[in-house]
């Protein structure tokens, strides 16, 4: 280790020699993802006895994974050069990467079972972006990744809130009752859990008729069976069974639910097999949300999720939703991010008429074509169940237009987002890391456009607006974040 | 249509969709050309070999449908290539960068100095052959690369680079 602080890392770097064998098996394995569907062809369509081929196949995609490797073993360097790390990669296709060291998140230090087995430890660089923004070095020896480590955040200004040296008790806001669980899963989405079961069950049936079981009904005795009483028979069984599986998901999922918080942060709690606890800094929000279908916006419960940054993988992970039984709650849980007293102005922006026809057009019934075209052979006339979907997507999209609203301040912009239920997204300006206005031929000639503001949580649309409206809202957005110049995490 | 009445005055805001866009460079679209061509002859051989190896295809006369679904790529790829190109322009303002694309649905993005986390650039084979590059940034947005700056001459790209990580620094000593 003592030596190792001698590394100049003003110099080009390499992995040590052991890392060859990590890259070997990355790049086959890219290989076999990139062929295998030519591979699987030609084994399957050769003829018998004819295993050379299988072993010339091998061969080939080894010697092309060693080729590859050892290429992308001479040409990968990295160094930090004036404050930022310099990773330079590929042969064919050169890359250099440039990370400032400023906007390096976190550095994590990773071994697999092949990296354990060689004594080495893959670092991987998160600088808060997209997945695919992240840099990586994939071998290192521990103790140089240690030091690379420490040299990436040598200057790095550590800041430690009084507050969390104290470590202050969390004052709790929401805790979760037996009544309002109770409430919550029997006002669950069940449709969508229906369908998941049906589709199951339909799958299943598929792959186990072959096989003759003597219990399994044939299709012509379901055919000949299709008297009402057993149809509606059927449909409550499977309504029930979906009702009971989705309440169940949801208790397991919301059991003890408790949400606290202290000064700088959220403590969020729950679960009843796999209990679990997180906590998220208020910094860390980029937009909220909440939503409540009609049957729960009947009973006063809502579902708010805080929309946490974060890698791709990490926002599914960290996706945070709040149950909410009493609506008293919502301004509470606002609080940290934009007080609910603040007042908004409502806007006369509106989504143009054409936005429903579109909808209705092309994701609802040409698709619905597409499925009933495929599936005719088979279904016959109950293919025509496809065209209640695109009707449900017609007036869907109705409801969201007439519903749409936009309100905003000097802070944030909320967007009344509902379609059968209330749904409403409040984003502050400048947790916006980008904006796009988009123009189809058809917006053009109409004068519309949709506007994309995308956040470090998942991008807010704000679709077929009209063309002068939606300009001043990109310009707007970028005045908000290029003006204040505050930081979004 | 007003969207919002504050102190603001937002007719003085600078304007993104006013402002004087650059065109990447004319070489690019040679290289447009290069790829469509290379990846059209890669799709007649994966057709022709299916073809050869699957006898099936042949017995069920459903030779004509692969024939016509590599035609149906093939065209309108060309097509799009050709017709997009005279959209892919940017621009550099004091605060941000700007990039138009898209024939059929026009985009033009903004990413904002103070939010870029790094950039990169990038240039393969056909592009070194024609001294071009792309330049990519990011920020943190979750639609990965939020901008990407194709045909770009080296130098150019290698002096943006510079220019935008001096901004970054800029932004951050502000602080």
């Amino acid at each position: 280790m003592e030596q190792l602080n001698f590394i100049d890392w003003e110099r080009p770097q390499r992995q040590p020699i052991k890392g060859l064998i990590i890259v070997f098996v990355k790049t086959l394995w890219q290989v076999l993802k990139t062929v295998w569907p030519f591979v699987l062809l030609m084994i399957f369509n050769a003829k018998p006895g004819r295993s050379e081929r299988y072993a010339l196949i091998a061969a080939a995609l080894s010697i092309f994974a060693i080729v590859g490797s050892i290429i992308q073993f001479i040409y990968f360097r990295f160094y930090i050069l004036n404050g930022e790390l310099i990773i330079k990669k590929g042969w064919l296709k050169k890359e250099t990467h440039t990370i400032p060291l400023h906007r390096i998140q976190t550095v994590n230090i990773e071994e697999s079972f092949l990296h354990s087995a060689l004594g080495i430890v893959k670092v991987g660089i998160d600088t808060a972006g997209s997945g695919i923004t992240e840099a990586s070095i994939d071998a290192l020896t521990k103790p140089m990744a240690e030091a690379l480590k420490a040299q990436l955040f040598e200057n790095k200004e550590v800041v430690i809130n009084a507050d969390q040296i104290n470590t202050p008790a969390f004052t709790p806001i929401i805790k979760l009752s037996g009544k309002d669980l109770l409430k919550l899963s029997l006002s669950a989405n069940h449709i969508e859990a229906f369908f998941i079961l049906l589709s199951f069950v339909i799958g299943m049936y598929d792959n186990i008729k072959d096989i003759n079981l003597p219990f399994l009904p044939d299709e012509a005795t379901i055919l000949a069976s299709k008297s009402l009483p057993v149809f509606a028979f059927l449909t409550v069984s499977v309504l029930f069974i979906t009702i009971i599986i989705s309440s169940a998901r949801i208790i397991f999922k919301y059991y003890d639910f408790t949400l606290a918080h202290r000064a700088t942060d959220y403590f969020i709690r729950s679960g009843l097999t796999n209990v679990k606890e997180r906590m998220v800094g208020f910094e860390k929000i980029q937009f909220i949300n909440w939503k409540a279908n009609w049957i729960r916006k009947k009973l006063g419960l809502f579902m708010m999720e805080y929309a946490v940054a974060g890698t791709e993988e990490m926002k599914a992970k960290m996706r945070v939703h709040v149950p909410i039984t009493d609506s008293e709650n919502i301004p509470l849980l606002m609080e940290h991010y934009y007080p609910a007293s603040s007042q908004m102005e409502v806007s006369t922006v509106s989504i143009h008429p054409s936005y429903v026809v579109r909808r209705f057009l092309f994701a609802g019934l040409m698709p619905a074509v597409i499925a009933m075209a495929i599936t005719w052979q088979w279904w016959g006339l109950y293919s025509l169940f496809f065209l209640v979907f695109s009707f449900y997507i017609g007036v869907s999209a109705s409801l969201y237009k007439k519903k749409f609203q936009l309100s905003t301040s000097h802070e944030a912009l909320l967007i009344n987002d509902s379609v059968w239920g209330i749904g409403k997204l409040l984003l502050k300006w400048y947790k916006i890391q980008n904006v796009s206005m988009n123009q189809s031929l058809h917006q053009r000639s109409k004068n519309l456009a949709t506007i994309v503001l995308d956040t470090a949580a998942g991008p807010v649309k704000i679709p077929y607006i009209d063309i002068a409206a939606a300009q001043q809202i990109m310009n707007y957005s970028l005045y908000q974040i290029e003006h204040k110049n505050k930081k979004w995490m | 249509m007003p969207f919002i009445n504050t102190a603001v005055d937002l007719s003085a805001l600078p304007a993104a969709e006013e402002v004087i866009l650059k065109p990447i460079h004319h070489s690019f679209l040679v290289l447009l050309r290069i790829e469509w061509a290379i990846a059209s002859c890669f799709l007649i051989i994966v057709a022709v070999l299916l073809l050869v190896f699957v006898p099936f295809i042949f017995e069920t006369h459903w030779w004509w449908i692969i024939v016509l679904a590599a035609l149906a790529v093939v065209i309108p790829y060309g097509l799009m290539q050709e017709k997009s190109f005279p959209y892919k322009a940017y621009a550099v303002r004091e605060h941000d960068v700007i990039y138009q694309k898209g024939w059929l649905v026009r985009t033009l993005k903004i990413c904002p100095f103070n939010r870029i986390q790094n950039c990169t650039i990038s240039s393969g084979p056909l592009e070194r052959s024609r001294k071009l590059a792309s330049l990519i940034l990011y920020t943190a947005g979750s639609t990965g690369a939020d901008m990407r700056i194709p045909g770009l001459l080296q130098k150019e790209a290698e002096q943006l680079r510079q220019f935008i990580l001096n901004k970054i620094n800029g932004a951050i000593e502000l602080h």
